[in-house]
C-alpha cells in the first residue's frame, strides 16, 4: 500500500511534516478565529458609526438625509422594515432621538422625498460656493435613487424636506 | 510495517494535538494579554473624571491655550453665562419644539414653527443677539478706520465699511423670515450668505440660543459672521483685489494657519482662506470686547470669559472627530495659533504677548515695509 504523502515513506521527515502541518492548521485556525473577531468588530463600529451601513439592507424602503450646516454633519432617516417604521436623527453621529412613526404619514414622506429627487439640483459654482451639502437617497423596491445638492443652491427644498422629517418624528414621540 | 505507520499515525495524531494545544495556549495568552491591555486601559482615569486642575495661566497653560480652553473644568466662572455643546443646544430646541407639537395637536407645520420662532427668539434674547451685532458691527468699523493708509486706502475702506453696513442680521419671528429654510429653528448654525440676488445677510439658528448664554461667545460669533462680508474670498466676487489682504494670506500661509494642500483652490474647494480670515478678525473684536469689560470683571472672571468665546470651537464630546475640516482651521489651529496668538488675548489671559514657541501674529502690517523706497524688495512670500 503505498502511502499518498510522499514525505511520509521516509519516518523522520514524516514526523516533521506532520508537525509543520499541525503547527499550520493552528495557525490558520488561530488566524481564521482572530479575523473573525476584527470582522466582527469592524462590522459593529460600521454599523454604530457608517451612515450608510445604519440603513437594514432588507429594509422595504427607506428615506436618509445626510447633510452638513457649518461645521456640523447631520443624518435623518427612515426605514422600514417589516412591520415598524423608525426615525432615527443624528447630530455629529450622536442619536438626538429615535423612535416610531405610523405607515400613512411614512408613505407620504416617503412620496415628498421620491419627488423631491426628481427635481433636478442646480449645481454649486465658483461664485456661490456650496453652502451646506446634502445627499438624499430612497431606497424602495429594488431601485435606490440619490440625489445631491447644496442647500444655498436648492432654494429651501431640501430644508423643508428635513422639517417635515422633523415634525413627522417629534408629533409621534 | 502495518505497525510502523500505526506508530506513524498515532505519533502525528499526537503531534495534531500537540499543536492544538500550543494554540490553546497561544489563544489564551493572547487572551491575557487583550485582558492586560484592557486592565491598563481601564486603569487611565478618564479625563472627565480626573482632578479638575485649577486655572492658572502659568507658563505650561500660555504655551496650550488649546488646553486651557478646552480642559473640562467643574465650572467656567463667565459672569455673562455659560457654552453648552452642539448637541446639547440641538436637544433642548429639539425639545422645545417637541413641547410645542404635543401642546397643540390641531396645528399646522407652519403655525407650529411659528410659536418656535416666538419661544425660542424672545424679545429679550433677540435684544441680546442684535446687540452683540451692533456692538461688532461698530467695532469692525473702527477697526477698518484705525487702519493706516499703508494698509488701506481711503477708497478701499469705503468699500469695506459699505459692505458691513449692507449686511443685515435676519432674527425670527415671524418664522416666515426663515420659511426658506425651517428647519434652521432647531439647528446650531449661524451663518452669512450674500445671495443670488445679491443680498448679504446673517442668520441665527435656533438651537445657538440655547448653546451660547455668554455675551463674549455671541461676539465672536456673530463677528466671525460678519468679517465674512469683507473677507478676501468676498471681495474677489466682487472683482477686487487689495494688496494688504494679499499680504495676510501670506502671512497665514507662512504660519499653517491655512492648510496648504495639493487640492486647495484659493477662494475655492478645500480652501481655508475665508475662514481663517474670519477667525482672525473676529478675535481682534472679542479682545476689544473683554478689553472693554476687563475693568468690571474681575481677574479669574475675564479669563473665563475669554475661555467661553470661543469655546465651542473645541472638539465636540463625540466618539469620532466628525468636524469638517474642508474650509474651517482645525479647533487646534483655530484656538492654539489664531485665538492664541493674539497679542491682547495673550494680555487678558497674563500671558507673554508673543508665544514662545509657535508661529508669529499675522496683522494687516506684517509685510508693509517700514517706508515706501523699500516696496518691492522686501520678502513676498505669497503671490498670486
Amino acid at each position: 500500500m503505498k502511502n499518498n504523502i510522499p514525505l511520509l515513506n521516509l519516518r523522520l521527515p514524516a514526523f516533521f511534516s506532520l508537525y509543520l502541518f499541525s503547527i499550520i492548521l493552528s495557525l490558520i485556525a488561530a488566524c481564521t478565529s482572530s479575523s473573525k473577531r476584527e470582522s466582527a468588530l469592524s462590522e459593529n463600529t460600521a454599523a454604530d458609526l457608517s451612515a450608510e451601513a445604519l440603513e437594514s439592507k432588507d429594509s422595504n424602503s427607506s428615506v436618509t438625509i445626510d447633510y452638513e450646516l457649518g461645521r456640523d454633519h447631520y443624518l435623518f432617516q427612515v426605514v422600514s422594515h417589516k412591520n415598524s417604521i423608525i426615525v432615527k436623527s443624528y447630530l455629529a453621529k450622536q442619536l438626538l432621538k429615535k423612535g416610531p412613526i405610523v405607515e400613512n404619514k411614512y408613505l407620504s414622506f416617503l412620496n415628498k422625498a421620491n419627488r423631491f429627487i426628481d427635481i433636478p439640483q442646480s449645481r454649486p459654482n465658483k461664485k456661490f460656493p456650496c453652502r451646506g451639502p446634502f445627499t438624499v437617497t430612497v431606497k424602495s423596491g429594488g431601485s435606490i435613487k440619490t440625489a445631491r445638492g447644496c442647500r444655498s443652491t436648492s432654494e429651501g427644498s431640501v430644508s423643508r424636506l428635513i422639517r417635515e422629517g422633523e415634525f413627522l418624528l417629534y408629533s409621534e414621540n | 510495517m502495518l505497525r510502523s505507520r500505526k506508530h506513524t499515525f498515532g505519533f502525528a495524531i499526537g503531534i495534531f494535538l500537540c499543536g492544538l494545544g500550543a494554540r490553546t495556549l497561544w489563544d489564551r495568552t493572547h487572551s491575557l494579554t487583550s485582558t492586560s491591555s484592557s486592565t491598563s486601559e481601564s486603569l487611565r482615569t478618564p479625563a472627565g473624571t480626573q482632578p479638575v486642575p485649577n486655572i492658572d495661566t502659568s507658563t505650561n497653560s500660555c504655551q496650550n491655550i488649546y488646553q486651557l480652553v478646552c480642559q473640562k473644568t467643574a465650572a467656567i466662572h463667565d459672569p455673562t453665562g455659560q457654552v453648552r455643546s452642539d448637541v446639547e443646544g440641538e436637544k433642548l430646541a429639539l425639545a422645545l419644539y417637541r413641547d410645542i407639537i404635543h401642546a397643540h395637536r390641531d396645528w399646522s407645520i407652519d403655525q407650529i414653527d411659528e410659536e418656535m420662532a416666538i419661544q425660542t427668539f424672545s424679545p429679550a434674547r433677540r435684544g441680546r443677539i442684535e446687540s452683540a451685532f451692533r456692538w461688532v458691527q461698530n467695532d469692525i468699523e473702527q477697526f477698518i478706520n484705525q487702519q493706516s493708509s499703508a494698509v488701506f486706502t481711503a477708497r478701499e475702506k469705503q468699500l469695506l465699511k459699505a459692505r458691513l453696513k449692507k449686511t443685515k442680521l435676519e432674527l425670527p419671528p415671524p418664522a416666515s423670515i426663515y420659511s426658506d429654510e425651517p428647519d434652521l429653528l432647531t439647528k446650531n448654525e449661524i451663518y452669512y450668505e450674500r445671495t443670488q440676488e445679491g443680498k448679504m445677510r446673517l442668520r441665527v439658528g435656533g438651537a445657538y440660543i440655547f448653546v451660547a448664554k455668554s455675551w463674549f461667545n455671541i461676539v465672536f460669533t456673530l463677528a466671525h459672521e460678519l468679517a465674512h462680508s469683507i473677507d478676501p474670498c468676498e471681495i474677489r466676487s466682487v472683482r477686487l483685489s487689495f494688496p494688504a489682504y494679499d499680504q495676510l494670506i501670506g502671512c497665514f500661509l507662512q504660519n499653517g494657519l491655512i492648510a496648504t494642500r495639493n487640492n486647495r483652490s484659493e477662494c475655492g474647494a478645500n480652501d481655508q482662506l475665508s475662514e481663517t480670515f474670519a477667525d482672525w478678525l473676529a478675535v481682534q473684536i472679542t479682545a476689544n470686547a473683554l478689553k472693554h469689560f476687563s475693568t468690571e470683571f474681575r481677574g479669574p472672571q475675564i479669563i473665563d470669559a475669554a475661555r467661553n468665546s470661543v469655546k465651542d470651537l473645541c472638539e465636540q464630546e463625540t466618539e469620532t472627530n466628525d468636524i469638517g475640516t474642508e474650509f474651517h482651521p482645525s479647533p487646534s489651529v483655530r484656538i492654539s495659533k489664531i485665538f492664541g496668538n493674539n497679542p491682547a488675548i495673550r494680555s487678558l489671559l497674563g500671558c507673554e504677548s508673543e508665544p514662545v514657541v509657535g508661529p508669529a501674529y499675522c496683522t494687516l502690517k506684517s509685510f508693509i515695509p517700514p517706508n515706501s523706497d523699500t516696496i518691492g524688495e522686501g520678502p513676498r512670500i505669497y503671490e498670486k
